[in-house]
């Protein structure tokens, strides 16, 4: 009997723990996509308004502004195109560290490796230098060319454990077919990959749409969407609350929706792959 | 022969795009870095550009505000590596060990909400509700009779307040990659020393721990490097204010460097003091990522 009850509470505590957990996780979030549905005396009422009827004053005046449309655009066409570059250069590149035979590939995946943990700082001061004087700077070529440094060594190193991961024999027996390796390339491994690739794809876009401190040096007027959203906000006190939180909420869904579909290939962004794969 | 000929140029044609683009982003500024800081020169004075030697390295140890801002760094990815890590790791051991089906997934898929959002609406996000005027945090307080604070505006606070928000950014999803590896430790040594009577604290020291040990080591070297960039959540938060007290070295080279200065070589030499620096890490750690 005594026993049960303790049990029972255990089981409460517990499950109170948890709850408490969510709240912190998802308050902050539910916060401002709540505040982004509210109108400004409901924003700056006190006591915080809880329930409210919501109005869509706020993301109607945010989507009909020209500087956040730009911004969209400008962040839609950039990321994008980093990201394609990105697969259509570290694509082959991966395949041909995963099967090809050279010499020194633990040190040319160690390089890789290392561009992810390059300080911004100590590449955007130069590149801001080399793109002024090439005529680049606010540029999408240049913000482009910028973000392959985070597009382009993840493709890679991710994608080759992909590779590497394709039964050998098949790629063998369409040699010994007589395919070419370009052919064995593009018709035998890359459609094995494909799955993975379009995951690794999604994870890639959602770092380079959060992008901020590269965007924001590199760009004046081409501004991508996150440096627009800064933008909308100076730090005087007189900020348009209502507007701020539905133009940062826009800018949440797309790593949102993009999180819930891909949330295991997620975590294999940040872990050696031997012990994801146990997954 | 041929064979192998063949093989080479496949290689070279598949490879050499890649590697052409990654030196030129990241060689290449590394030796215009270098050039930059042995020169004077400065956008807004384009005709300047005399060699100058080590002045600017010089110049970096007697400019207070640069320490300041070392300082800043150091300290601010300090804080953030100790508080993230080991709030991940509680809430790690919590989730695996107490939750089961579907609590339990619900909860570590949530876990991964705070993490991908952009760090620009995570700025607002807190902003909004660290605001001493309608913010939720000084209503709460002022219901318990305390307030209202300043949270962003005070130099004593200020700082805490934006390690908090780095630490809810990124605590639960290091808490996601604990729980991967735990996944891993089989359940049996665990089992057998409780029913010798191990208590929990040293089931966790003594057989947990040491298979979490390799992955912590990895997440504490890559938040630290990680959160010394955290340019964008503090620039969104108070610009690196009030004062001087969240001015990380990024925030300051920009500054002198692209915003206002236009220095651009002085702004070059801290960058590669940052450069330094994170190589020196870089090499700790790759002794671990792809150990002999």
């Amino acid at each position: 009997m005594v026993s049960r009850i303790s049990l029972l509470i255990r089981k409460t505590i517990i499950y109170v723990i948890a709850v408490l957990i969510l709240i912190i996780v998802l308050f902050p979030i539910y916060w401002l996509i709540s505040s982004s549905f509210k109108t400004r005396i409901e924003i700056t009422s006190i006591p915080p308004t809880f329930l409210f009827y919501p109005t869509l004053s706020n993301m109607v005046e945010i989507l009909t502004r020209e500087a956040y449309i730009r911004g969209l655009m400008n962040s839609l066409v950039v990321c994008s195109c980093s990201l394609v570059m990105g697969i259509i250069l570290g694509v082959p590149a991966a395949y041909a560290i995963a099967r090809f035979d050279f010499g020194h590939k633990r040190d040319l995946m160690f390089w890789f490796l290392s561009m992810r943990f390059l300080p911004p700082v100590a590449i955007i001061i130069p590149l801001y230098y080399i793109w002024v004087r090439l005529g680049l700077y606010d540029t999408y070529v240049a913000l482009i060319i910028t973000y392959s440094v985070i597009s382009l060594p993840l493709t890679i190193l991710l994608m080759v454990q992909y590779f590497k991961a394709v039964p050998i024999e098949i790629e063998e027996a369409s040699q010994v077919d007589g395919c070419s390796r370009l052919q064995t390339f593009y018709k035998i491994a890359l459609p094995n990959v494909l799955p993975t690739l379009i995951s690794t794809g999604s994870l890639i876009f959602i770092l380079l749409w959060n992008e901020f401190f590269i965007a924001f040096a590199l760009t004046q007027h081409n501004l991508t969407l996150p440096v627009t959203v800064a933008a909308f906000a100076t730090i005087s006190w007189e900020i348009p609350w209502g507007q701020v939180c539905a133009a940062a909420s826009f800018l949440m869904i797309p790593p949102l929706v993009l999180t819930a579909i891909f949330r295991k290939a997620l975590i294999s962004l940040f872990l050696p792959t031997e012990q994801v794969k146990g997954r | 022969m041929t064979a192998k000929k063949s093989e080479l140029k496949y290689t070279l044609f598949f490879l050499l795009p890649s590697i052409i683009i990654l030196l030129f982003l990241s060689v290449y500024p590394t030796l215009e870095a270098i050039d930059l800081s042995l020169h004077n020169r400065n956008l807004l004075f384009p005709w300047r550009n005399d060699f100058v030697g080590a002045d600017n390295f010089i110049r970096l140890l007697s400019d207070r505000r640069f320490l300041n801002s070392l300082k800043v760094s150091f300290t601010y990815s300090a804080a953030n590596v100790i508080l993230s890590i080991s709030i991940g790791v509680v809430l790690a051991l919590f989730t695996h060990e107490y939750l089961k089906g579907k609590l339990k997934s619900l909860l570590s898929f949530c876990y991964l909400l705070p993490f991908v959002i952009p760090r620009v609406s995570t700025g607002f996000m807190w902003r909004l509700m660290y605001n001493p005027l309608i913010g939720i945090y000084n209503y709460f307080l002022r219901l318990i009779g305390i307030g209202p604070i300043d949270f962003l505006g005070s130099p004593n606070l200020a700082f805490f307040s934006v390690v908090i928000v780095d630490v809810w950014q990124w605590c639960f999803f290091i808490a996601v990659l604990l729980m991967a590896s735990m996944e891993l430790i089989p359940r049996e040594p665990a089992e057998a020393a409780s029913l010798d009577g191990a208590s929990r604290l040293q089931v966790f020291r003594y057989i947990i721990f040491p298979f979490l040990k390799p992955s912590l080591v990895l997440i504490i070297y890559f938040r630290f490097i990680e959160s010394l960039r955290s340019f964008d959540i503090i620039y969104n938060m108070t610009r690196g204010g009030p004062g001087t007290t969240l001015e990380i070295l990024d925030l300051y080279a920009y500054t002198i460097g692209i915003s206002t200065g236009q220095e651009i070589s002085y702004a070059a030499s801290m960058s590669l003091i940052m450069l330094f620096i994170t190589i020196v890490v870089m090499s700790m750690v790759s002794k671990r990522w792809f150990p002999e």
